[in-house]
């Protein structure tokens, strides 16, 4: 079932330069997206656009067979959740526990349900042991899973990263990381569509979406991504580390296939 | 980092932190209207401060403010009372020779009662610290806001949006340590290219200041950018209803505390209007026991709260 489609969308800002042109795609629901790109390249703008922040200039964007216009976006936004890049910036209420209470409050949920409903996604994140806590204590990883709890106690269906590890220290960065993971093995309905840096992490995503310039580079499985490796590379961007590793030795003539388990790529090399 | 210890929440469970916000902002107004009563005497002041300094210092001690916190709150104070008795001393007023000369300085005189003046008006700005200080220490900033939201109440009747002005104090609360850590994140900046912001004359300084104001102001705004999108993101509309998570409870100890505070209010205003002289010193003796009493019941009340109810 396609949950978000995006056809021809452009996006220009007031300078009338192109963010977005013409980008097309397709969203699917319960599949793990990553959208990859420089800094610059839109896909930031390409986020605001879907969670309908920003009106688009040109081409059709719909999510849930509606169209975002203002009288459906209230609709559109009850289904998809987002997560920024800066956790500073979207903890909003002054301790854990009202922060996740404000979503809750936004959609009128009464009052008696709110305690139970903040526990569960808590744990679920595992910062139940922080309810009380103002986010000048916490580190960027928790307040980045406290957003993510805030998002989930709305019971999206499409949850997206606008980056959301980029600002971390790399424990948080693996804290975030084993959350979303955790995430998509308990909520196999759930949509992700993480915007990313991280190259190793878009990797591990079911489809991926390169964009470059405004413009859709290429788009496909991981696998089919990397048949362009050498079309990333013009462009600036890395292939996994353990891709490269494999190309090198297969260019030294060891045939290897293996790339993306450590483990089971040493295996094989050493047969 | 240097974290402001003035005027922050400090999370204990007392007997005064488990007061509802509202009653607590009612009473700071009540005992304030009580500190700044004029009498007819400094004795009879003197007195009347004496024993509302005795019981504010009571909820001090019961609300387990700190006595460094205390006297820190203090710290902007000493400048203003030399302002006070430099002012007092020589500007003329009425009923100056009443209390007599202290003591005669280079052919002028000075009076006891510029002295007095200024020792009460001291110790009122104390008091008056005092109590913001144990309402700011004592009470969530987030719960101050829902107080004055819900005191700001009436006003929706004129279609005054009492609730985004709520939404707005708490997200000012919420992000006073985080601009504060942008704060000196930029100073330490700035001074490791060479601003100096300690030393130099005044022009020199404002200078070192616009380079810290300038970057903390875009920050700020590209945060509240950010903040903006964030909360929409979310489902807020300034518009709308919404329900509440936090929802603070009017019990009985409120009602009695609030009862409690309204009648020494009272009591300051009978004695004002009064307008009793030092004669009736057995009265005032009476008074002052009886206050005593009921403080040291309210101390007792204090100190089993917090020691025994959380047990249970």
């Amino acid at each position: 079932m396609n949950l978000i489609e995006v056809k021809d969308l452009s996006f220009y800002y007031e300078n009338e330069k192109y963010v977005l042109d013409k980008v097309s795609f397709v969203i699917e629901s319960g599949k793990y997206y990553s959208i990859i790109g420089h800094n610059g390249s839109g896909k930031s703008t390409l986020a605001k656009l879907l969670m309908g922040l920003l009106v688009k200039k040109e081409g059709s964007i719909s999510a849930f067979n509606l169209a975002y216009n203002r009288q459906n976006i209230e609709e559109i936004r009850s289904h998809i959740g987002i997560v920024f890049q800066n956790p500073d910036n979207q903890f909003i209420g002054s301790t854990v526990q009202d922060d996740i209470a404000f979503g809750l409050e936004n959609r009128r949920v009464p009052h008696e349900e709110m305690n139970d409903i903040i526990l569960k996604f808590t744990k679920e994140v595992g910062m139940e042991d922080y309810l009380e806590k103002e986010p000048e204590m916490l580190s960027g990883g928790q307040k980045q899973r406290v957003a993510i709890a805030g998002v989930l106690a709305l019971n999206p269906d499409v949850i997206i990263f606008d980056e959301a590890t980029s600002m971390l220290d790399p424990v948080g960065r693996k804290d975030i990381h084993d959350t979303i993971v955790k995430l998509r093995e308990k909520n196999p309905n759930l949509t992700l569509i993480s915007i990313t840096h991280d190259i190793e992490e878009a990797f591990q995503s079911d489809e991926i979406i390169v964009l470059e310039h405004g413009k859709i580079f290429a788009k496909g499985k991981p696998e089919e991504i990397l048949e362009k490796a050498s079309d990333l590379k013009r462009i600036g961007l890395n292939v996994p580390f353990l891709y490269e590793v494999k190309e090198e030795l297969n260019k030294r003539g060891i045939k290897v296939n293996e790339y993306k388990d450590i483990q089971r790529m040493v295996d094989e090399i050493c047969k | 980092m240097a974290r402001l210890s003035i005027g922050r929440y400090v999370a204990y469970d007392t007997f005064i932190h488990r007061l509802d916000p509202r009653n607590k902002i009612l009473a700071l107004i009540l005992l304030m209207v009580a500190i700044f009563f004029q009498f007819s005497t400094y004795e009879v002041t003197f007195i009347v401060d004496g024993i509302l300094a005795l019981f504010i210092f009571g909820l001090m001690i019961v609300s387990k403010i700190r006595f460094k916190d205390f006297i820190k709150s203090l710290s902007a104070l000493w400048f203003m009372i030399l302002l006070l008795l430099i002012i007092n001393i020589f500007i003329p007023g009425p009923n100056k020779e009443a209390y007599g000369v202290a003591w005669t300085m280079w052919n002028y005189d000075v009076y006891w009662a510029s002295i007095f003046q200024s020792i009460k008006i001291t110790i009122r700005l104390i008091l008056m610290i005092s109590l913001t200080l144990i309402l700011t220490q004592t009470t969530k900033p987030l719960d101050l806001t829902f107080a004055f939201e819900w005191f700001l109440a009436p006003l929706k009747l004129f279609k005054f949006p009492t609730h985004v002005v709520a939404m707005t104090l708490s997200i000012a609360l919420r992000f006073i340590p985080t601009i504060l850590d942008e704060t000196h994140r930029i100073m330490n900046a700035q001074t490791s290219r060479g601003v100096d912001f300690k030393h130099g004359k005044f022009v020199e300084k404002m200078h070192a200041i616009v380079s810290l104001i300038v970057p903390l102001f875009v920050s700020a705004f590209e945060r509240s950018d950010e903040l903006a999108d964030a909360m929409e993101a979310r489902g807020y509309n300034p518009k709308g209803k919404r329900t509440r998570f936090r929802k603070p409870k009017w019990s009985f100890k409120d009602s009695v505390s609030l009862l409690y505070v309204s009648a020494i209010t009272a009591g300051v205003v009978v004695v004002s209007v009064l307008n009793l002289a030092i004669t009736s010193d057995l009265f005032f003796a009476f008074s002052l026991l009886v206050e005593f009493a009921i403080f040291i019941i309210f101390v007792l009340i204090g100190i089993f709260y917090t020691t025994f109810r959380r047990k249970v």
